[in-house]
């Protein structure tokens, strides 16, 4: 097999020029082209290939998409400073940070969805309904909800103190749905049927990179999304959420020392 | 950068600390760079601008979450190149949509006119429309190492996968282009004499391939 009789083709020179065909390919195709010269004229034009595409110049920001941008973040300090400061938030962020509510039971996710539905949120100590739905996540503490809020919590994950004794309860059979039910209530997410990535190269690897560096999980900072507790088919696991607001990727996983084990995975989409 | 500049990390810092300017500066820095990633990346203006703004919001809520021990750059170009993966996987969740290539909006990619005489205006058109033939894995990889100049293992990174996979996408997405793209080689006037632009034989002579560039 590793026999090259015919000519290797563009794939296996490129990569032989990359050197990741294992060993006894990678010898083949050396061996092929030290005599060849087609074989050698096209890998001289692969390495043509980049240094063509490094000549494309950096388009700069156009000055409309520059000034956008720079009123999203204006809207996002803003945002923050109202919440940090404790007084209501009368500025609505471009997207309204989604709280994260894994350990809570549903109903409780429930009113806290609707209260970050609300454009002006009084997370301030006013003693009204809201507060007293918050109370079970923020323990009444005005700072610490806002900086939940803000999606900033020093490491990503609900407070310790916020934790209740039951974690939700996933199924693997219905992994996905199953997250969009508690952790996305009412919101038009479905559940992908293939992540388009997942589709050229191996899904499992896919999943698998976004588990790097978050096991063990009792580090001070998860590298990406949001990791709690949760039981999957009734076992302890944790539950990634990856890049909440956007769309997300939901990976269940255990950790073993360092070393993280993937469940279940699913992609999720909005509909 | 000036040494008068504050660094990234200290931007971060002050960012984290409650600044409301310091993140402004820090993305204003990096942005051209950003923005080339997600506009040849996805190859639609608007789309671009959507997850620029996504991935900035996102940063500018998770800068507590970044480690001190990558660059910023690379987390936000991570979070960026996630951005524009949404973006894909929204689109392909919308069959209605085609895909954007149309001549006009690929000419918006070249920007700005011929300040560079090393491409052509129609060449960049031509080089951006062989790219977004590729898959998005491979084009990620070929944008973030053969367009941007990044180590292969710094591309890992951001796209969040071993060395071996980035220049394996690289390897296979060069190798879609190439045919693609011959033609544009025979810039200088003997080759294209020689026989024609499809002609391998025809191409410049050039040095032992290219080994990623990340290898050192």
């Amino acid at each position: 097999m590793a026999d090259f009789t015919r000519h290797p083709d563009a794939v296996d020179l490129a990569e032989y020029a990359e050197g990741v065909l294992d060993a006894s390919r990678q010898q083949a195709v050396e061996d092929h082209v030290r005599d060849c010269a087609d074989c050698s004229t096209v890998l001289t034009d692969l390495a043509g290939v980049p240094e063509l595409l490094a000549q494309v110049p950096i388009p700069p920001m156009p000055d409309d998409v520059a000034t956008r941008l720079d009123q999203a973040i204006a809207a996002e300090s803003a945002a923050r400073a109202s919440e940090w400061s404790g007084a209501a938030a009368r500025v609505t962020p471009i997207r309204r940070p989604r709280r994260w509510l894994a350990p809570l039971a549903a109903a409780a996710a429930v009113i806290a969805v609707v209260a970050i539905a609300i454009p002006v949120v009084n997370n301030a100590d006013s003693g009204d309904d809201d507060a007293s739905g918050d109370d079970t996540s923020a323990v009444g503490a005005g700072q610490e909800s806002a900086e939940d809020e803000a999606g900033s919590a020093p490491d990503g994950r609900v407070p310790a103190a916020a934790a209740p004794s039951e974690p939700v309860s996933l199924s693997r059979a219905s992994f996905g749905q199953d997250v969009i039910d508690a952790f996305y209530p009412g919101e038009k997410l479905s559940v992908l049927s293939r992540n388009p990535q997942a589709a050229e190269m191996d899904a499992r690897l896919y999943y698998e990179s976004q588990l790097e560096g978050q096991c063990p999980v009792d580090d001070a900072a998860t590298p990406y999304g949001e990791v709690t507790d949760i039981l999957l088919d009734g076992q302890p696991a944790y539950l990634l959420l990856n890049h909440p607001g956007i769309a997300a990727d939901a990976v269940a996983f255990t950790c073993d020392g360092a070393e993280a084990n993937l469940l279940a995975d699913a992609s999720l989409g909005q509909r | 950068m000036t040494d008068s500049e504050p660094s990234d990390a200290e931007l971060l810092a002050r960012h984290v600390g409650g600044d409301p300017h310091a993140f402004g500066v820090l993305v204003q820095r990096h942005r051209d760079r950003l923005w080339a990633v997600a506009i040849r990346t996805l190859g639609d203006r608007e789309e671009a601008a959507d997850a620029l703004q996504d991935a900035f919001v996102s940063a500018f809520r998770r800068a507590e979450s970044f480690r001190g021990d990558a660059q910023f750059t690379t987390w936000m170009h991570r979070i960026v190149v996630n951005a524009c993966l949404d973006r894909i996987r929204r689109r392909k969740t919308r069959p209605t949509e085609p895909l954007p290539d149309d001549e006009d909006r690929m000419e918006e990619l070249g920007e700005q006119p011929d300040l560079d005489p090393a491409t052509t205006v129609e060449e960049r058109s031509a080089i951006l429309h062989a790219l977004r033939t590729l898959p998005e894995p491979q084009r990620s990889a070929i944008v973030l190492v053969d367009m941007e100049g990044y180590p292969v293992e710094e591309a890992a990174r951001i796209v969040g996968c071993a060395v071996g996979t980035i220049k394996s996408r690289c390897a296979r997405g060069r190798a879609k282009l190439l045919p693609l793209l011959r033609h544009l080689r025979g810039a200088d006037p003997a080759a294209q004499q020689a026989g024609g632009p499809a002609t391998p034989a025809a191409t410049t002579v050039r040095d032992e391939p290219r080994r990623g560039g990340g290898d050192g």
